[in-house]
């Protein structure tokens, strides 16, 4: 062990008792280690002169007085972010509501249809549309219902636009003819201009 | 253990709503934190700053204590933290500013000591342990001035025991050879 660490230890009351009585011989004996002790035992004499030390009483009196005053500064201090936080969380809730709110009611008149678009990949609402196809729906009336609504327009048409029963011969369509018939004999072409037709037409007047 | 039931009544006093209570915590304890922080930061400015600081935590958190360890390890354990963290920023700060030592001397005229000797022996010793490493000079202010037993010290500051010897030593070197140095100097 090299010196300083002995009286380090030493000082330290960090030594076992025999480790403390060879020490105590050792330093009788060597004049260099006297001189070091008495170094380190200067410096911990100057150490103990400060340790309790006069202080003007005054600074004590004011630290309480002072801690309140900072703590209602910090107070008004946090209350502004507090605010600004509270508003912010009050809007960001308002927002969120009024999204889903807007989303529930989309979901509603995509329901309605009995498809389900954002379940729904693209083949499938391709299948769901295909007229041949037995998932596709159009309309809730049966054939019964289908007569009687004929023979009620019929009527209806007959009376107030003084159509004869021949007349409505041609505006009736083909009742043996179906829609997806129709869409067969239809070519390319005249599909296509059926689409452009479609496409050019204004539906509804500004 | 008479004071441990004191602080134990004070605390709980001042749970249940008395701040008459944390006035006298402050008034029992403010010494002890303001030696400590003045020791480590080095000057009486800096350590009213800490005091205020360990204040503002000790009132915040003062609810929750549970008496794990005593209140005064517990409000020591703070005053270190806030030192060192302090003493961190304090750091960044010097690197960013002009703000250096001599002009904190300067400006801690309104020091709190009345003898002028004991003033310029203090100044000694808080400009050499200002040079010796935090840590290292955290253990040696709380061996020698605060008394306190190794085992004490690594339940305020979390270290081995062992490791805190080390730092004492190496400490003890360090201020014995810079104290050399000042005395040379002058």
């Amino acid at each position: 062990m090299k010196m300083n660490d002995k009286i380090l230890k030493y000082i330290d009351n960090q030594m076992s008792s025999s480790e403390r009585s060879d020490f105590e011989n050792e330093l009788k004996n060597s004049s260099e280690l006297q001189k070091e002790l008495k170094k380190y035992k200067s410096l911990m004499h100057e150490v103990d002169q400060l340790k309790n030390i006069d202080v003007n009483e005054s600074y004590f009196a004011e630290t309480i007085p002072k801690f309140r005053s900072r703590q209602e500064v910090l107070r008004r201090f946090l209350l502004f972010p507090r605010l600004t936080f509270s508003i912010a969380t009050v809007a960001a809730v308002a927002l969120i509501f009024v999204i889903s709110i807007s989303k529930t009611n989309k979901n509603i008149i995509i329901q309605k249809n009995n498809i389900v678009a954002a379940d729904t990949s693209g083949s499938e609402i391709s299948s769901l549309l295909d007229p041949s196809s037995d998932q596709l729906n159009i309309g809730y009336i049966s054939k019964e219902e289908e007569s009687s609504y004929d023979s009620l327009m019929n009527s209806v048409m007959t009376k107030e636009l003084n159509l004869s029963p021949n007349d409505l011969s041609y505006l009736s369509p083909d009742q043996n003819t179906d829609l997806s018939s129709m869409l067969q004999n239809v070519n390319e072409k005249e599909a296509e201009n059926i689409y452009k037709e479609v496409l050019n037409r204004r539906f509804f007047e500004r | 253990m008479a004071d441990n039931n004191i602080d134990f009544e004070l605390v709980n006093k001042f749970i249940a709503g008395d701040e008459a209570a944390f006035n006298k915590i402050v008034l029992k304890y403010q010494q002890k934190i303001y030696w400590h922080a003045r020791r480590m930061t080095g000057n009486h400015l800096d350590a009213d700053e800490v005091v205020q600081e360990v204040l503002i935590v000790l009132y915040n958190k003062l609810k929750g204590f549970q008496f794990k360890s005593s209140l005064y390890t517990w409000i020591y354990k703070i005053t270190s933290t806030r030192c060192i963290n302090y003493l961190k920023k304090r750091s960044l700060k010097q690197i960013f500013s002009l703000d250096d030592n001599e002009t904190k001397i300067i400006r801690s005229k309104d020091d709190v000591i009345k003898d002028l000797e004991t003033k310029e022996k203090l100044a000694k010793l808080e400009k050499v342990l200002q040079k010796v490493p935090v840590r290292q000079r955290e253990v040696f202010i709380m061996r020698n001035f605060d008394e306190m037993s190794y085992d004490e010290i690594s339940e305020v500051t979390g270290k081995s025991v062992g490791g805190l010897k080390a730092n004492y030593f190496h400490a003890m070197k360090k201020i014995m050879e810079l104290m050399k140095n000042y005395e040379n100097e002058r």
